[in-house]
């Protein structure tokens, strides 16, 4: 009924039933590699989670590892990454994950490929359905962002990197990091330095990537935490009492210029107005007006036409993944402009002229 | 990989015939002593660390747990109770340093308890086991790191009580997250479900401040039918859990707990009744439960028909000593409980004034 198995001999037995290839990647917390499933062949990513050592020495298992550890064994969703199995190995923890050969940033990157309005709301459909599936397990991601969203083969786009993520709804809940979401996605209210905060975060980030997606760059890249602020000010107005309640009591110590708000329309001008209609409730400045996962995909913008592509149907990156992977590697610099053309060529013999981003 | 599974109900005839532990020879009696005498310790440390009560109650599972799928013989109760608190913090977002667990879990090992370890090597030992036992702790629990515990289905109930006094429903939630907290002293969260053990919280709390729990008006549920919980389990676990207060004293006292516990005065043992389980006494959680039940002793045992002891000692009872040595560390242990008890107060009260 249980196994009783020396826990060593088990590790080893999970070990020996991948196959190790080739480094693919390398964040700050952990190093992964691409692998090979022996007994079926299926091509997996493992995740290795990096010992850091801090001035007060290593604390055992990487809080990172432990938090993605139990929100991925609680989660399963197709726009989710998968968790196959997990094995310790000195001290050490290592992830088996799907493997996944393309993100969404390396997409958004690629200027070969065209963007179309239903390409757009095919992503932002699967993105809000697995944020919607994390949200409901009351799982906070806290660090959506395009490189975090993998595509596979098949064109599914799944969450990954839970290594920030933490469960809410906890009624303990309490003296909650505000230092999370890398900066272009963070929301208004995490630079007041709340200690409570809560689903909204992750819809604010979900806005900028779609707002991201219509541009084609990276919609409020500040360089530091208050320029990012002020970028926020200056594309959304800055927030009135009536905007956001509670904003003054929250900004007393700090002087904000005074921008006026600009219509969405007017940046994305490609854009229909339900499309503007959702990013504009994924960006509204109080937390608790900001649209929550259900009512997002409920929103008339998924319900009108044109459809969303189907996933298999979705652009793609043309070929050489080694390419791109070793390109995000090296802070993903633009392709090279041969390739680029090539990728072009291809592009438009196979898709329509209809642009979508205006770059 | 069993790890798929994520099924954590265990069957109690499992636990009575076929442990790791009794296939290694070990008695139902020692394995309960044991898993009592590493509780202890654990509630010590993490008191120590002043971690909050749903951590506790995190790590204890996980002690339970994998003391269901490894044994005793094998893997020290210490040890494994040090690295279950280290994980714990870290899955509950109330991180405490390795340094500082090491430290307290060096403390509380000892025999005699002394404040200050100088030892530095020892505390370096401990930190050593504790990175070492931790991930294969993880492995062994199929890193099923989330666990469901009672106090969030006390909480929802405690919103749709509606129409009683302030008071009386301060008294009762304390009662109740009392009673929670002991259960972790017992495996019992390997039995029952976390419904269910809220649920006979709730109905001991209630009979203690003889409340009277009626069909809730705002949704015309059965109380127990709110918490969504067996009323036939919900009887069993009701009489576990006073079981569980009554546990023979010449079973429960092993050495370890003579050398290291609290000597119950001599002038008390007309109050304190045989049956009293001193861990639980010494353990302090019951604290406000006994402050608040003493006079309703009675009447619990009326109706359950079963002899419950909730008196306490006074906290001065510690200082008349049977000739052992006064134990600094209770005092500041007390001090500590009374803390927490508060910060669990407050918790219930700050979840009220949600409703």
């Amino acid at each position: 009924m249980y196994s009783f198995q020396p826990p060593e001999e088990e590790e080893l037995q999970i070990e020996n039933k991948y196959l190790k290839e080739k480094k693919i990647g390398e964040g700050t917390y952990a190093k992964v590699y691409r692998g090979i499933e022996r007994a079926t062949g299926r091509t997996v990513a493992i995740k290795k989670i990096k010992l850091v050592q801090t001035e007060i020495g290593s604390q055992g298992i990487e809080l990172s590892a432990v938090r993605e550890v139990k929100c991925l064994r609680e989660l399963r969703h197709p726009n989710v990454i998968e968790l196959i199995d997990i094995y310790s190995h000195k001290s050490n923890l290592k992830l088996v994950l799907e493997y996944l050969d393309s993100d969404l940033e390396m997409i958004i990157k690629d200027k070969s490929i065209l963007f179309q309005a239903p390409d757009i709301k095919s992503w932002m459909l699967m993105t809000l359905r697995g944020l919607d599936h994390c949200h409901r397990n009351w799982i906070l991601h806290r660090d959506m962002k395009p490189n975090n969203l993998l595509v596979g083969k098949d064109g599914q786009l799944k969450i990954a990197d839970f290594g920030l993520a933490r469960d809410y709804g906890d009624p303990h809940a309490k003296n909650m990091s505000p230092q999370v979401v890398t900066r272009w996605y963070r929301a208004p209210e995490l630079f007041f330095m709340p200690s409570q905060y809560g689903y909204a975060v992750d819809i604010w980030s979900v806005g900028c990537i779609f707002a991201e997606l219509l541009l084609r760059t990276p919609y409020l890249a500040g360089e530091s935490d208050l320029a990012q602020l002020e970028l926020i000010f200056k594309a959304l107005g800055t927030p009135t009492e009536e905007d956001w309640p509670g904003f003054s009591e929250l900004a007393r110590d700090m002087k904000f210029q005074k921008y006026s708000r600009t219509p969405l329309q007017v940046h994305f001008k490609a854009a229909g107005s339900d499309a503007i209609d959702l990013l504009e409730k994924m960006l509204a400045y109080d937390p608790n007006k900001r649209i929550n996962t259900r009512e997002a995909l409920l929103h008339s913008y998924f319900r009108k036409l044109p459809r969303p592509t189907p996933p298999d149907q979705l652009p793609k990156q043309q070929k050489a993944q080694e390419n791109a992977i070793q390109q995000k590697e090296l802070n993903s610099k633009p392709p090279t402009r041969e390739l680029s053309n090539k990728r072009k060529a291809q592009e438009t013999n196979n898709k329509g002229e209809k642009k979508i981003h205006c770059s | 990989m069993a790890a798929i599974s994520t099924n954590w109900h265990f069957d109690k005839a499992d636990y009575i015939n076929n442990t790791p532990s009794r296939r290694d020879g070990t008695s139902l009696a020692e394995e309960r002593i044991t898993r009592r005498v590493g509780m202890k310790f654990l509630l010590n440390v993490s008191w120590n660390l002043n971690i909050p009560q749903n951590t506790i109650a995190t790590a204890a599972t996980y002690y339970h747990r994998f003391f269901m799928l490894r044994s005793f013989k094998k893997h020290h109760k210490y040890e494994i109770a040090g690295a279950c608190i280290l994980l714990a913090c870290k899955t509950e977002e109330t991180m405490r340093k390795i340094s500082q667990v090491s430290l307290s879990c060096a403390k509380f090992a000892r025999r005699e308890l002394s404040p200050y370890i100088k030892d530095e090597g020892e505390i370096e030992a401990w930190s050593k086991t504790i990175k070492k036992k931790e991930p294969m702790i993880a492995a062994t629990l199929c890193f099923d790191l989330a666990v469901n515990k009672p106090y969030k289905v006390l909480l929802e109930f405690l919103k749709t009580l509606k129409g009683v006094d302030k008071n009386v429903l301060q008294k009762f939630a304390t009662n109740a997250w009392a009673v929670i907290n002991d259960s972790y002293l017992t495996p019992m969260c390997l039995f029952q479900k976390p419904e269910t053990i809220a649920s006979a919280a709730i109905y001991l709390a209630a009979q203690m401040i003889d409340l009277q729990l009626d069909i809730n008006p705002s949704n015309g549920l059965l109380w127990w039918e709110v918490t969504d919980c067996n009323i036939h389990e919900l009887g069993i676990c009701v009489q576990e859990i006073l079981d569980s207060y009554r546990i023979p004293r010449g079973e429960e006292m092993s050495p370890d707990i003579r050398e290291n516990g609290n000597p119950v005065s001599t002038n008390l043992s007309g109050i304190v009744n045989d049956n009293l389980n001193r861990e639980v006494i010494n353990s302090g959680s019951t604290t406000p439960l006994n402050m608040n039940l003493m006079n309703h002793t009675t009447r619990v045992e009326m109706r359950n028909g079963v002899h419950t002891p909730y008196e306490n000692p006074s906290p001065s009872s510690n200082t008349i000593t049977n000739g052992v040595t006064p134990v600094q560390d209770d005092e500041m242990e007390d001090g500590q409980i009374v803390e927490d008890d508060a910060a669990n107060c407050q918790m219930v009260e700050d979840e009220m004034d949600l409703v």
